[in-house]
């Protein structure tokens, strides 16, 4: 029931400003592997490239060095089977479309018709828990329905790959832990592969199959955890298991220790 | 408020009728406000009034079509394409720092005294505005829905049509009411400079003749004219931008 093909990442390499006085290493060769249907979130500091890899693998930023492939073709460009949920969801929803026809404006570039569209628009919105508001205009909504609609957004392109970035950092607790739950459970329905880029250690264990633990600067991947709750996972239960709590401990410890090694280096000197 | 706005114009006309009856300053050179409203009822009967009106109109609506057509498509994508603003940016400060009325005997040389001259004069009198805040506009478009339609491979047209185009709508609004009430002022300066039929031409007559009070009922109608301009490009922003959250309406207001 999985759709699309995997992401490999190779060696990649992200340098900004490169050969001038403000040359910023943020990548320094990442590897990583996301298989068709996978949960996978990468969680990692502030400032730690997490939103860079997550444009390298939308086929939005090219790189420094290294690859990206989609199956075996090589991402040179967005592809159509992948969709992007931005952390910015109030800046990417147009505020002069409704919100269905937000829904339904990448199937607009794909040449769908109006009523087709529409349709599409409304079925998606309904997945996501929005079914009477497709007719209002996305300011006339609140944060989490607006991410909401950005999801909605994402389905609506079809996509057997979805990438989110930051995708719940700024809605209230409550709507992230619906949001959270919501994800989840498309994933399981639609068999997509799901990669969110996140700060928050519970959410990326809470949300994903494998939580890739980046830090350092440059940014290397510091470890890969292999989660073992399955598909169904809920936020009492699942959160309440020891070994929940293991798994987080194990990635702050991550974190923690590449931030203490570097603080402590100045005064091994 | 309303009641504020009405106090300080009865003012102001009272304050007018309060002069020109002192007799600082000759009939002549200012008759009362009765006089000139006597003269204004006159001439709304009149042929020849409506027909300087229309010809007034004509020359300035025409140039502003034009400036339309040509200004909004030309100041988007050139917002769009940072470097086709930049290759133009030099042309474009030079060309509308030229002030038009300067250039009116050239003009004439070329084009000869005809409408159409009016309507060119009133053209590149109102493309600039209209370009400037095109391009102002298309701008205005954020990184991250620029972001976004890249990563859904929205074509370019569609973008444009879609995206660009109504993102920009509060700027090229701006720009269309600075650029309406310039083509009225620049096709009555046209007139009251050249022999052109129209509300410039009237007043320049009808001051030769002595007839001031009929003078000043022509530059009623002028301002009269403008001020509908402005009107009615509020009433048109306002449809456009209804729908726009509240932040955004009341930023082009």
């Amino acid at each position: 029931m999985t759709r699309g093909s995997a992401l490999h990442v190779e060696d990649l390499c992200m340098t900004f400003g490169r050969g001038g006085p403000q040359e910023h290493r943020v990548l320094a060769g990442l590897s990583l592997r996301v298989d068709p249907g996978e949960s996978v979130c990468v969680v990692g500091p502030s400032g730690a490239g997490k939103t860079t890899l997550l444009r390298c693998l939308a086929g939005l930023a090219p790189p420094t060095s290294g690859t990206v492939r989609y199956g075996d073709q090589r991402l040179t460009g967005p592809h159509a089977d992948i969709a992007v949920v931005s952390q910015d969801y109030r800046g990417s929803l147009l505020p002069w479309m409704r919100v269905w026809d937000n829904v339904a404006f990448p199937l607009q570039g794909r040449g769908v018709k109006k009523a087709a569209r529409k349709a599409t628009a409304l079925e998606c919105l309904d997945a996501v828990g929005l079914a009477d508001v497709g007719d209002k205009y996305p300011w006339q909504l609140s944060g989490g329905m607006q991410q909401r609609v950005a999801i909605a957004r994402g389905l609506a392109y079809d996509a057997p790959v979805l990438l989110m970035d930051e995708p719940f950092g700024s809605v209230d607790a409550q709507s992230r832990f619906d949001l959270e739950d919501l994800t989840l459970q498309l994933r399981r329905r639609l068999g997509i592969t799901v990669v969110v880029v996140t700060h928050d250690i519970d959410e990326s264990v809470y949300l994903g199959d494998r939580v890739i633990v980046l830090g350092g600067r440059p940014t290397a991947v510091l470890d890969t955890l292999t989660v073992p709750f399955g598909t169904d996972r809920d936020q009492l239960t699942t959160r309440a298991d020891p070994r929940f709590a293991e798994l987080r401990t194990r990635v702050l410890a991550r974190i923690r220790g590449e931030r203490l090694d570097q603080d402590a280096e100045p005064a091994r000197n | 408020m309303r009641g504020l706005q009405l106090g300080a114009l009865v003012a102001v006309v009272a304050l007018w009728a309060l002069v020109a009856g002192a007799g600082v300053v000759s009939p002549t050179a200012l008759p009362g406000p009765a006089a000139v409203a006597a003269a204004l009822g006159g001439l709304l009967g009149s042929g020849t009034y409506w027909q300087a009106v229309g010809d007034t109109l004509d020359g300035a609506v025409t140039g502003l079509a034009v400036a339309v057509a040509v200004g909004i498509p030309v100041g988007l994508v050139t917002g769009v394409y940072a470097a086709a603003e930049e290759s133009s940016r030099l042309l474009v400060e030079i060309l509308r720092s030229f002030p038009v009325i300067a250039l009116l005997p050239v003009f004439l040389l070329v084009l000869g005294s005809t409408p159409g001259m009016k309507a060119t004069v009133v053209f590149i009198a109102c493309v600039f505005p209209i370009l400037l805040q095109s391009q102002y506009g298309a701008r205005s478009v954020t990184p991250s829905v620029h972001e976004t339609v890249r990563a859904y491979r929205i074509p370019r047209l569609l973008r444009f049509r879609r995206v660009v185009l109504p993102g920009a709508v509060p700027s090229v609004m701006t720009g269309l009411r600075l650029a309406a009430t310039t083509s009225v002022l620049v096709a009555i300066g046209v007139e009251v400079l050249t022999t052109l039929p129209g509300i410039g031409h009237m007043i320049m007559e009808a001051q030769q003749a002595g007839a001031s009070d009929r003078a000043y009922a022509y530059i009623l109608t002028a301002g009269a004219i403008g001020y509908s301009i402005t009107l009615l490009a509020q009433y048109a922003e306002h449809r456009l931008l209804r729908r726009r959250p509240p932040a955004r309406a009341g930023e082009a207001a």
